[in-house]
């Protein structure tokens, strides 16, 4: 019983170490992206304002593609929190 | 669902990320999540018959507000196809207005407050109910592999069936290294669809689970914790429905930029 | 999160919304469009073309009341000539006239001296005649003497 509980117990850490590098490391590589791709529109817009509507709706693809994939490591270091499937692994192994 | 007063943060999280499933056969693949599809084809429906509503007497003359708000809707998305593809195309155009119209509902479904409908269901015994379908990998997979065998047909269409075959053995590095093209056209034709569907899964799953987070926190019973979670809940709604926006037209334009390339030759 | 069966049943409801967006929605929306488009652009057209008839208009008008404007004033212009023409007329009429009755007035003056002259110098010569006679009662006789008495009246 109390090797299970330790086995939880470091599938739990180790998740949550995971988790909290997955949300980090994905949010700092987003940032870093957004902030090269905000300051290339400005840039771009002060050099050629007329071109502002065209670039705008690019910016804003881009904004998503960007967000998108930090976004997705988000959700999937949620879901490890939250509901660990190895964990549930464990558990079922251990309840068989 | 009665007994949720001593339910943690993680059960709440689990509960609500359970399915309100029905076993159609045998084996795990075989189940229907009835909620996604209750939803999405409720919103197939709102959506074909608004637009049909106004569609059937679409008239050119002075325009009625709804028709010129259907309009406006279908110029934006015309507008961008025709900045994508240049040439006819009978499919490229209606692809993307459902595409975009059916992401965006569905997505909008996440900023309606996360306990609502669930809650609501309750009360007729309907132990999970998940309310965004696009939070659901298989809504989103399913549009991506439509979308994917649109490409591989127009592909074919465009090219013939040799010309495609020999595009795929021969494109990037030449007819000598003929396995290595296979496999990168491979990854490339498989990374497309999946990198699609990840993409609106991920964020609309992730935005449904910051709504969890946030509401549980408003519910765990401090002072500080419900202040915190209200102002949170309210931040992150708002820049959900901007991602929501973000991303029905992401999934759009990509949609139609992956059949257009698909139509013309490298 | 795992793929199950609802994947068929979203692509069927998919596949059966572009199908439907396809064929009911597409078209008759894009044809408003497209028409009320080429509407708004023919009516742009013929604003432009009424513009201009308009404008084109406007200068006939000011042509024709400048041109009526030039009529009224010649006609002005040989109304008042005639005028002139006529009081000149009527002038010279008077004053030829004026000179007919002065000329008639003189002859008549002139008529009428004359024959108080006539008269005056019958009456002289028959005065001298009488004091001729008185004078030379007895010697000369006036049926003798007749002719050259009447030679002295006309030499008077």
């Amino acid at each position: 019983m109390e090797t299970l509980q330790q086995l939880i117990g470091n599938i739990q850490a180790f998740t949550a170490i995971g988790a909290g590098l997955m949300v980090g490391l994905g949010a700092l590589g987003a940032c870093i992206g957004m902030g090269v791709m905000g300051s290339k529109f400005l840039e771009a817009a002060g050099r050629q304002p007329e071109l502002m509507p065209v670039l705008q709706s690019r910016m804003f693809l881009l904004v998503g593609l960007i967000d998108a994939s930090f976004l997705i490591s988000l959700a999937i270091g949620l879901f490890f929190a939250f509901s660990n499937p190895l964990l549930q692994a464990v558990r079922t192994a251990a309840g068989g | 669902m009665s007994t949720e007063a001593p339910m943690g943060l993680s059960e709440y999280i689990t509960h609500h990320l359970g399915n309100l499933t029905v076993q159609v056969g045998p084996g795990g693949f075989w189940t229907l999540q009835v909620d996604t599809l209750a939803v999405s084809l409720i919103f197939a429906v709102i959506i074909s018959l608004w637009l049909w509503s106004f569609a059937r007497r679409a008239s050119s003359g002075v325009p009625s507000r709804g028709q010129a708000f259907v309009e406006l809707v279908v110029e934006f998305v015309d507008g961008q196809v025709k900045d994508v593809f240049h040439g006819d195309s009978r499919l490229l155009g209606p692809l993307a207005l459902t595409v975009f119209l059916w992401v965006l509902f569905m997505n909008l479904m996440d900023v309606l407050p996360i306990d609502a409908i669930p809650r609501a269901l309750s009360l007729f015994g309907v132990e999970h109910f998940r309310a965004v379908p696009t939070a659901e990998i298989t809504t989103t997979f399913a549009m991506s592999l439509t979308i994917f065998v649109l490409t591989i047909f127009y592909s074919f269409r465009a090219k013939g069936f040799g010309g495609y075959m020999k595009e795929v053995f021969t494109e990037p590095f030449g007819p000598w290294l003929a396995p290595l093209n296979l496999l990168m056209n491979l990854i490339e034709m498989v990374s497309k669809p999946v990198s699609l569907a990840m993409r609106l899964f991920g964020n609309m799953y992730a935005g449904e689970l910051v709504f969890m987070l946030l509401a549980g926190m408003i519910g765990a019973g401090s002072a500080v914790l419900f202040g915190l979670g209200v102002v949170g809940y309210l931040a992150w709604g708002i820049f959900e429905l901007l991602i929501i926006l973000i991303q029905a037209f992401i999934f759009m334009v990509l949609s139609v930029v992956y059949i257009a390339m698909a139509q013309q030759h490298h | 999160m795992n793929l199950n069966a609802t994947l068929i049943g979203e692509v069927i409801a998919f596949a059966l919304l572009i199908w439907f967006c396809m064929h009911f929605i597409w078209p008759p929306l894009l044809n408003a469009i497209s028409e009320r488009q080429k509407k708004i652009a023919d009516g742009l057209e013929a604003a432009e073309r009424a513009r201009v008839e308009l404008k084109q208009a406007g200068t006939q008008v000011a042509d024709e009341v400048r041109k009526a404007r030039q009529q009224a004033n010649e006609i002005l212009g040989q109304a008042q000539q005639q005028a002139n023409q006529v009081m000149e007329k009527a002038r010279a009429d008077a004053q030829q006239e004026v000179g007919r009755q002065q000329a008639v007035a003189q002859a008549n003056l002139e008529r009428m001296t004359q024959n108080a002259r006539e008269q005056l110098r019958d009456q002289v010569a028959s005065l001298a005649v009488r004091g001729a006679e008185k004078i030379l009662q007895r010697e000369v006789d006036p049926a003798v003497h007749k002719a050259l008495l009447d030679q002295l009246v006309a030499e008077i």
